[in-house]
């Protein structure tokens, strides 16, 4: 009799383990299912968060959509392994700074030009480094340039984007007072796309700059 | 012992600023010509000439333009110390554009009423191109009304006089982004 008893307990303890099993595999994909909607805390919604607001602007637009419940049918690793949120950050980010770094590596080095704080008026060094990007440029005539005016993070957003551009004009102007016949494009991005993100002086001075891209006509 | 202690921190700052200056202020800065620049203007019927002189270099040379509605003109301008070293033509008003400590702001959308409550002036953000404004506005007392991109608009009172050139400040209490 005193036997029974054990066993009793052991067959209750498996019931219940199973039971426990069963209600927390239930329990697992409810959570999963959370997750998907783009719960605030999990690590999935963090990723969202991480990568920008395009990928969670899509998440939003399907928060219930079938590609959200495709992770359903499997088991919670591989719901894991074939999350889909940070491939589609990796299409939305990839392509143009792939890009760029691609375009950037292949062309002939330019030089940098610097500027002074609050200023878009070419240095001497400035004019110097024009001077010998300019006998580049006498050697691929047919290239299209693009020069790209860049401020540091000091300043209102509204006022770099004109001062950024200001600096691309005058590198523009001096290029061509130079004598450089290539087609040249001026854009600003301000303070945006910073090369350096400390905030000292070392570092705003690399992000004042025009930077120079050379497009080889196809 | 101290005094010693003292002099040798001293003589290491100073040397540790001597090699770090070149790179603390900064290339740009470094090569810049020390003089400011002179800055030579002419007038035309509908732009301003900015020359810029430089050092055994050709002048840069920049036009701002004139806007004009009825018989007031305005222009913007400012943006650099190029610009902002240069002067300009004395008219009544100038409206300066700030947002947060030191930070000038452009893109600004101005409206002017005269004390009927009449619209006179009505500025879009698109031609305030740097942080200065100035206004060739009759004698008499105006209203203001100016909105940064993104910001609450800013009122202010203003009586000008002919003769002299009124600096109105309007500031933001934080920058943009």
């Amino acid at each position: 009799m005193m036997n029974h008893r054990p066993h009793a307990m052991r067959w209750a303890a498996t019931a219940g383990l199973l039971g426990t099993l069963v209600l927390g595999g239930c329990a697992t994909k409810s959570a999963v299912a959370t997750t998907s909607g783009a719960e605030p805390s999990s690590p999935a919604a963090q990723t969202h968060a991480k990568t920008g607001p395009g990928a969670t602007a899509q998440t939003n637009e399907n928060p219930g959509g079938s590609e959200a419940l495709q992770g359903f049918s499997r088991n919670p690793v591989e719901e894991q392994v074939t999350e889909p949120a940070p491939m589609v950050v990796a299409k939305v980010g990839q392509p143009e700074s792939l890009a760029r770094k691609a375009s950037e590596a292949a062309i002939t080095p330019l030089t940098d030009i610097y500027f002074a704080f609050d200023r878009w008026g070419l240095s001497a060094d400035g004019k110097k480094n024009l001077a010998e990007n300019a006998d580049l440029l006498r050697r691929h005539q047919d290239a299209k340039i693009l020069i790209e005016g860049y401020c540091d993070e000091r300043g209102s957003l509204e006022y770099n984007l004109v001062l950024g551009e200001k600096r691309a004009q005058e590198t523009s102007r001096y290029l061509l007072a130079l004598g450089i016949k290539n087609p040249v494009s001026v854009t600003s991005y301000g303070k945006e796309r910073q090369v350096c993100t400390e905030p000292n002086e070392s570092c705003y001075w690399k992000n004042r700059r025009a930077h120079l891209i050379l497009e080889e006509n196809k | 012992m101290k005094q010693s202690n003292v002099r040798r921190v001293v003589v290491s700052v100073t040397a540790c600023l001597v090699l770090v200056s070149p790179y603390a202020f900064g290339a740009g800065d470094e090569g810049h010509s020390k003089t400011a620049p002179m800055v030579r203007m002419t007038t035309s019927n509908d732009s301003l000439e900015l020359q810029i002189a430089e050092d055994g270099g050709t002048p840069i040379k920049e036009t701002i333009p004139i806007h004009r509605v009825g018989s007031i003109r305005y222009f913007s301008a400012g943006i650099g110390l190029e610009e902002r070293s240069a002067h300009y033509p004395a008219f009544p008003l100038k409206l300066v554009f700030v947002a947060g400590p030191k930070a000038y702001l452009s893109q600004v959308s101005v409206t002017i009423t005269d004390t009927e409550g009449k619209v006179r002036l009505q500025i879009p953000p698109k031609q305030v191109t740097g942080p200065w404004l100035f206004i060739d506005l009759p004698p008499g007392n105006y209203d203001i009304s100016a909105q940064g991109p993104g910001k609450a608009s800013i009122k202010e009172h203003v009586t000008l006089s002919a003769k002299q050139t009124k600096t109105i400040y309007l500031r933001w209490k934080e920058e943009t982004a």
